[in-house]
Order: C-alpha cells, then sequence, then structure tokens
C-alpha cells in the first residue's frame, strides 16, 4: 500500500534531494502529496476547473526542472504553490488579451465556471468572488493562510516579504472580503 | 483574555480540524460578531475547491510530469553553463548599449573646431556626407578639404622624450590630433 510505503516518510527535502539522485518515485510522492492542495488554491485564485489539472502538471514540470531553485527557506508547498500562483496569473493576462465582450463583475466566477461551483455552498461563491477583486498578493496571502494553513513565516518566504507585511495583507484582505460579503 | 488578534492568529488552524476552541474563546467567538465574520470567511476557504479542483487525479499527473520531465531532461553539468552564458549574454547587451549612446550622443568635453567632417560622417552617415559633398562647387570644396585635419601617417612619428624636439608647429598638430 502507498501510504505505507518508504516515501511517505520521507520529508519535502529529502524527497526532492532523491528526485535529484534519480529517484523517479520521489517525484510523484511529492506530486501525490502536494497536488489536491495546489489544486484547490488554483482554483481559489480563479482558475476554471476544466483549466486546473493542466496547470498543476505544468508546475510541478517546472518544479522539478527548478528544483535547484528551492532554497529550503521556504517549503516545499510553499514555493510550489507560488509557482503555480505565477502560472495562474500568466494565464489570466492571456484570457484578458480574448475577452472581447464587457462581462458584468457578478457574472465572472458563477457563470465562467458553473461546473466547479455546482458542489459549492453559496458563501464559497461569494468568496471566490470576492477573492478576484483583491490585489494579487492579498489573495495569494489570504488564501496560503485561511485555505492552506500556512505560517506567515512561510508564506514570506514564498513572496519574498516580511512577516509583518503578510499580516498586513491578510488583515486587508480579511476586511475587503467581509465588506463584499455584506 | 480572549481577544480578536489571538482569534485570527488561531483561526486556520482551528478550521483545519487542530486544536478545537477552548471555552474563552467560544464565548468570545459567539459575543463578537468581527471575530464571526471572519470565521466563516476561514471556514468558507478552508473548504473552497475542495469538491471541485480538490480531487485532482494526482496519479495522471504524476505520470504526465515524469514523462515529461524525461523526454526534457535538465543536466546537471549544463545548467552552470547556462546560467553563465545568460551573465555573459547581459553583459553583451549592456556593452553594445552604452557603445551605441556613445556614438549616438555627442561629447559635449570634445572641442569642435571647423566643420568637423569626421564627426559628421559619424553622425549623420556616409550617404547624406556624399550628397552634401556632390552639391558642392569646386571651390566650396576645396574649402571643406582645406579644413581636414592632417592625415594621422602624416604626423611625426614621436615619444615621451621626442617631444621637446618638435617645432611649435609640430607640438600643435600632435596635440591636436591627440585632442580628436
Amino acid at each position: 500500500m502507498r501510504a505505507m510505503s518508504e516515501d511517505s516518510t520521507r520529508s519535502d527535502a529529502e524527497l526532492a534531494a532523491a528526485y535529484r539522485s534519480g529517484d523517479e518515485s520521489a517525484a510523484t510522492e511529492l506530486v501525490h502529496r502536494h497536488g489536491a492542495a495546489l489544486g484547490r488554491f488554483l482554483f481559489g485564485l480563479g482558475a476554471p476547473v476544466a483549466d486546473v489539472e493542466d496547470l498543476v502538471q505544468e508546475a510541478f514540470f517546472r518544479a522539478f526542472r527548478g528544483l535547484d531553485g528551492w532554497r529550503e527557506e521556504a517549503s516545499f508547498r510553499s514555493w510550489l504553490l507560488r509557482i503555480g500562483a505565477n502560472l495562474r496569473n500568466d494565464q489570466y493576462r492571456r484570457e484578458r488579451g480574448w475577452v472581447v465582450v464587457p462581462i458584468e463583475d457578478h457574472d465572472l466566477a458563477g457563470s465562467a465556471d458553473p461546473e466547479g461551483e455546482a458542489g459549492a455552498t453559496e458563501m464559497e461563491r461569494k468568496l471566490r468572488e470576492g477573492l478576484g477583486h483583491l490585489p494579487r498578493l492579498q489573495r495569494e496571502v489570504f488564501l496560503m493562510r485561511a485555505q492552506q494553513g500556512m505560517a506567515y513565516e512561510d508564506i514570506c518566504a514564498a513572496l519574498g516579504t516580511t512577516p509583518g507585511a503578510a499580516r498586513v495583507h491578510y488583515h486587508h484582505a480579511v476586511k475587503r472580503l467581509k465588506e463584499m460579503m455584506q | 483574555m480572549t481577544d480578536c488578534k489571538a482569534m485570527s492568529e488561531r483561526m486556520p488552524a482551528v478550521a483545519r480540524g487542530g486544536a478545537p476552541w477552548g471555552a474563552a474563546e467560544a464565548a468570545h467567538l459567539s459575543g463578537c460578531p468581527a471575530c464571526r465574520a471572519e470565521w466563516e470567511l476561514v471556514l468558507a476557504a478552508e473548504r473552497l475547491g475542495a469538491r471541485s479542483a480538490g480531487g485532482v487525479d494526482t496519479a495522471r499527473i504524476a505520470a504526465a510530469v515524469r514523462y515529461r520531465l524525461r523526454q526534457a531532461p535538465l543536466t546537471p553539468a549544463a545548467q552552470p553553463f547556462r546560467r553563465v552564458g545568460r551573465w555573459f549574454a547581459g553583459l553583451a547587451t549592456a556593452a553594445v548599449v552604452i557603445l551605441a549612446l556613445r556614438l549616438a550622443v555627442p561629447n559635449p568635453e570634445r572641442p569642435v573646431t571647423g566643420p568637423a567632417p569626421a564627426a559628421a560622417a559619424g553622425s549623420l552617415g556616409e550617404e547624406s556626407l556624399l550628397t552634401e559633398l556632390d552639391r558642392l562647387t569646386s571651390s566650396e570644396l576645396e574649402a571643406v578639404l582645406d579644413g581636414f585635419e592632417a592625415p594621422a601617417e602624416a604626423l611625426p612619428h614621436v615619444d615621451g622624450a621626442a617631444l621637446d624636439q618638435l617645432k611649435p608647429q609640430e607640438l600643435e598638430r600632435v596635440l591636436r590630433s591627440l585632442g580628436g
């Protein structure tokens, strides 16, 4: 059983080192360990459900190709989320170039992604819509903290900011989201 | 004492099934609308995408990633070369830009005497200068040619010790040639 395998007891750093030495199963374990969280994070950033798997795959591909860039100051997950966020941002910029018909704000989350919203509560739907109106850093910090449960120290290492600044971004995000929910 | 800041710090961990709210925290939560609103947000965020995007097929993704990595392996030895190559490319680009700027922007410290035909050729381009020369009458052309500096090979050959032996006119020509 996979859960009982040696891989599941190794840390992310050990798995990364094993992959560097040519152990492909270490890469598989890292994908199993962080793939779902990355998918949810990308969905929170506004990625259409149909694109989430492709973005997850691309993020892992880039992560393994650039593994030397992971300095272990941030956790593997936060570093991976950062790569995913950059990919999503690039995708968003490309999408924006394709939009030719003005879309009302309230249409953005719901109609663009009906299957993704089918199982979500009204609160989750509104939250996703609200996140789309936040500045990028506020959105990413809020998701890393509230959705992924990451510590501020880890968030700031991933985003290249300070814990104090990450806290400020989080509280601004909460404040604005509360206002949007009312 | 439980304050809103402490509540906010604890929320993500509690939402993810960590240590549950204590009695004092639960009491604060029920009596503080601001904390309740934030708690609802954190709960919604924790669940966000769980049904739709949380179920990504990690086995399929892992297989695809491994396949792609095998197709485009990153050789460890090539990496430093790539970095150094990029560094040199950047340096070369910077050098070209600096050179282009030096050629394009006239040097204010350089004294301009007469028509300065060589400088004009550099800045205006050889073609436009030749067109200009074609339009001149022979007397005008002769005047322009008189304005040219003596060619470098015609200058007296000097080194540091021989400068003292030059005549004043020769010394002036040497100094003018050095000053451009």
